[in-house]
């Protein structure tokens, strides 16, 4: 049966494999590196080569030792957790108003701007942010901005400030990726018969009445799928845009595991310590998906299995 | 008819200008590959830096320079030298992970103990990854490098370090940029620098400054006199360079400078995070970054951020070596605002009435610098020995360091009627057009690295008109290097059965980074309070006051066998 399938549609088969084949190399195979948790790992031996860690359990003994562990899952909790909330509505709410613009050119030109921070790295978008933000010299067109709104005459580096720092992350993450998320909102709404529309205003309905009858219900399996993956998420607050923007003066709230696993991994070669922590985001990661796609299956109709 | 054709040409075109850009795309994912690997000279020694920063050493001209083309002339030997930024840790550990593909070279920090770049030099070592200089020595007679691995370095670092027992006997780095002796160790010039024309304004005297609490005072009368840049900018009052580099030396009256993170109080060895002073520390710079007197951005700029500030003489007080603010700044605000240079101040003493900073207290020779390895996939080792042993030789090392005798350089007699080196008038007079003038040259610059020992007091001779720079005197001679002989306390660490679980303790409480949370804290209470949540964490189930015991106890059984010990 399967082989007639596939006999029958191998072009299509033959489209996924390239996808299947990036799984297995850049998902797949490394997760041999999840053994480095359990040894006491030397560059020498190399992942299979290296003596098993006595007790086995002794680097997620070390892992749970760090006082700041701790602070750090919460600092990942409340990070993703808000850039879920806010940055997962923005691009439906940017597809709706695009979908419902009757000026064409407009949309295209608005479209092809709140794309464009998507496509430059974090890096970029930060330089910029502190071109904006700086107050030495002349200062910042955006810090003189709110130093003319609040009054502020001190030198005072917002970029730096402890109680700017979750603004700032929410601010970037809808910037950078509200533009290239909406896209498959729009798709998903271009699939919508228009003679729901149509209907729907001969029988009288108003435009937030049609965008909340016919345009959400739409794209309603999209949102639920999208949802769900993102679940996954919520156990990483993202590595480069809180690297960039963790200073001294924000660390108590910025201090999270992607940071850690970085530091400890890269910088400081202590890949045993780095391979827990990875090890416990990807099961928290998972649960969350598993959990998530229960709930959902058992309100909506809509799930990922 | 027509309109067909013009749409088949389009097309063609199209299709014409799809297959050159597939072409291109594949020619460069083959060359990335390494498909088309780059023909090289079998005589080019090939280095790389993983050391962040120092692309300023690159020459102007890698392939055509005077200095370059002296060596190719005189041994036949070309360098061709990759600057790798980001932290050095990082980039050797990534190198060596990946197993294979290393550089032919590597220059990068040795300081020893748990530091990871250490850590991951050891790793390779072990690993067979490096290649045994003490063969390479023996098999291409290089006779300039036979003492390298003890002349100028401290004798518990060729005990514990150079010696360590998983290089089973062999050497594997070379040490770079040591003195010959203690009495030419290098002077790194740390101390707190103010603006010339700020001091001379404000009528303060440079050795009236000694204290930290002076030095916070001068700040004070700084930012009341609201001195600007050279376009016209309100100043920022105090700061530092890259990453906060060295505020240490604003604080310099609360550290008790010595050799470890132990210190002695009332006859008990404590961790310096213990000590009170770190509360007055802590208390003082809050204080200091609250009142907007210090920079708060320092902590988190890059060295480039720091490069801007200071460029256009906008910073009153500084802190870092003589020669990074120097380098920095001589071929731009020197040279076109000289009454904006910074002069010294101090001697600003330690916790200690100490006259030292940091790195001027050292051991009978160099511990921790920079090194050089040599790793097993190097294509010519003996173009490599080849060329250290020259550059090696006080003919080469006068070369690399001081340029071509008789057009770069010349000998002269000094104070002492002795024949020392001294530059060309010519070589001033073209340095005074262009600050470069030396990287156009190739002097000090690439061919530097893979010098083991260094005449440092003859460099800073013969590099200045006239002698040593006065300011580079002057801060010398504030804070001279203090030699003292013995084995560091830490050296002995790897014998304390729980050392796993104190180093994973505080790595995981990374001090330099809390620290400076401290002192960007909202009030004083709260940096405070923090210092306290610091101390529990650092001492929890008593891995510190465990360790403690330990230290002192060995520390006392060594001093009791005869043993000198520093910490």
């Amino acid at each position: 049966m399967i082989k007639k399938r596939i006999k029958k549609k191998w072009m299509k088969y033959l489209f996924v494999l390239p996808a299947l084949i990036w799984f297995f190399v850049f998902c797949y195979l490394p997760m041999g590196g999840i053994l480095i948790a359990f040894k006491d790992f030397s560059i020498a031996d190399g992942i299979f080569g290296s003596e098993w860690s006595d007790p086995l359990f002794k680097n997620f003994t070390m892992f749970l030792d760090n006082p700041n562990l701790f602070p750090m899952v919460r600092n990942t909790i409340t990070v993703s957790l808000l850039k879920l909330l806010t940055g997962f509505p923005a691009p439906i709410i940017f597809a709706i108003i695009l979908n419902e613009c009757v000026y064409k050119r407009f949309v295209g030109v608005a479209q092809i701007i709140s794309y464009l921070p998507f496509l430059v790295s974090w890096v970029v978008v930060l330089a910029i942010l502190n071109s904006l933000l700086t107050p030495t010299g002349q200062g910042g067109p955006l810090y003189s901005l709110i130093c003319w709104i609040t009054g502020n005459e001190n030198v005072t580096y917002y970029l730096l400030q402890e109680n700017w720092f979750l603004p700032l992350v929410i601010f970037t993450n809808i910037w950078k990726g509200v533009g290239w998320s909406s896209i498959i909102y729009l798709a998903s709404m271009k699939t919508i018969n228009p003679e729901l529309y149509e209907a729907a205003s001969i029988d009288g309905a108003n435009r937030f009445q049609r965008i909340a009858n016919i345009t959400l219900p739409g794209i309603l399996p999209t949102v639920c799928m999208l949802f769900i993956m993102n679940l996954g998420s919520l156990a990483s607050a993202g590595y480069e845009q809180i690297y960039l923007l963790q200073s001294p003066n924000n660390l108590e709230l910025s201090n999270v595991l992607d940071v850690f696993i970085i530091t400890s991994g890269l910088e400081n070669g202590n890949y045993e310590i780095a391979t827990v922590a990875g090890l416990f985001q990807s099961v928290f990661a998972l649960i969350l998906v598993v959990t998530g796609n229960t709930i959902i299956k058992k309100v909506s109709e809509n799930s990922l299995w | 008819m027509k309109k067909g054709v013009k749409k088949m040409r389009k097309r063609r075109m199209w299709k014409c200008l799809v297959m050159m850009l597939s072409c291109v795309a594949l020619a460069l994912s083959l060359g990335g590959c390494n498909f088309f690997e780059e023909e090289v000279s079998e005589e080019t020694v090939h280095i790389s830096v993983m050391w962040d920063g120092l692309a300023y050493l690159d020459a102007e001209d890698q392939e055509n320079n005077a200095v370059g083309n002296k060596i190719r002339e005189e041994i036949g030997v070309d360098v061709e030298v990759t600057f790798i930024n980001g932290s050095e840790a990082e980039n050797l550990t990534r190198t060596f992970a990946a197993g294979e593909n290393f550089p032919d070279v590597i220059m990068c920090p040795y300081w020893g103990g748990s530091d990871a770049s250490s850590a991951a030099i050891r790793e390779a070592a072990k690993a067979g990854y490096l290649l045994d200089l003490d063969a390479l020595i023996e098999e291409y007679d290089c006779e300039n490098l036979e003492t390298a691995f003890e002349q100028g370095v401290s004798s518990d670092f060729v005990e514990y370090e150079l010696g360590a027992e998983e290089f089973g006997g062999k050497h594997y780095i070379l040490p770079m940029h040591t003195p010959y002796s203690m009495e030419e160790a290098k002077n790194f010039g740390y101390t707190v620098y103010c603006r010339k024309d700020i001091l001379e304004d404000l009528g303060v005297e440079p050795e009236s400054i000694t204290s930290s609490q002076d030095v916070y005072e001068l700040a004070k009368k700084i930012d009341a006199g609201n001195y600007k840049d050279i376009n016209g900018n309100k100043i920022i009052t105090a700061s530092t360079w890259g990453n906060g580099w060295s505020y240490e030396c604003y604080l310099n009256s609360f550290k008790k400078r010595g050799f470890t993170n132990l210190v002695k109080e009332n006859d008990t060895y404590i961790w310096n995070a213990m000590s009170e002073n770190l509360d007055a520390e802590v208390a003082f710079m809050n204080e200091f970054v609250n009142s907007g007197l210090f920079d708060i951005s320092a902590f988190s700029q890059n060295s480039t951020q720091a490069l801007q500030k200071h460029i256009v003489g906008g910073v009153g007080l500084t802190a870092a070596t003589y020669e990074h603010i120097y380098e920095s700044l001589a071929g731009n605000l020197y040279k076109t605002n000289p009454e904006m240079r910074y002069v010294p101040l101090g001697p600003i003493l330690d916790a200690n009435g100490n006259a030292a900073m940091p790195d001027t207290i050292q051991d009978d020779g160099r511990y921790g610098f920079a090194v050089l390895i040599i790793t097993n996939e190097c294509k010519n080792p003996q173009a490599v020995m080849k060329y250290l042993d020259y550059i090696n030789s006080e003919e080469g090392k006068r070369l690399v360091y001081l340029g071509i005798e008789g057009e770069d350089w010349d000998f002269v007699e000094n104070e002492e009627g002795e024949q020392v080196p001294q530059m060309t008038e010519q070589y001033f007079a073209e340095t005074e057009k262009n600050y470069d003038y030396k990287y156009t040259r190739g002097i000090n610059s690439i061919y530097t690295l893979g010098v083991s020992r260094v005449h440092w007091n003859e460099l800073s001779y013969a590099m200045n008109e006239g002698g040593e720079d006065i300011y580079y005197t002057q801060v010398k001679e504030m804070y001279p290097v203090q030699s003292y002989t013995g084995t560091r306390a830490n050296n002995f660490d790897d014998d304390y059965p729980e050392i796993d679980t104190l180093r994973n303790r505080l790595a995981a409480l990374d001090y330099s980074t809390i620290v400076t949370q401290m002192y960007t804290a909202a009030d004083t209470a709260s940096a405070l309070e923090k210092l306290e949540q610091y101390r529990e964490k650092l001492n929890k189930e008593n891995v510190l006051s465990d360790y403690l015991t330990w230290i002192s106890k060995t520390i006392q059984e060594q001093e009791d066998s005869g043993r000198q010990i520093l910490y």
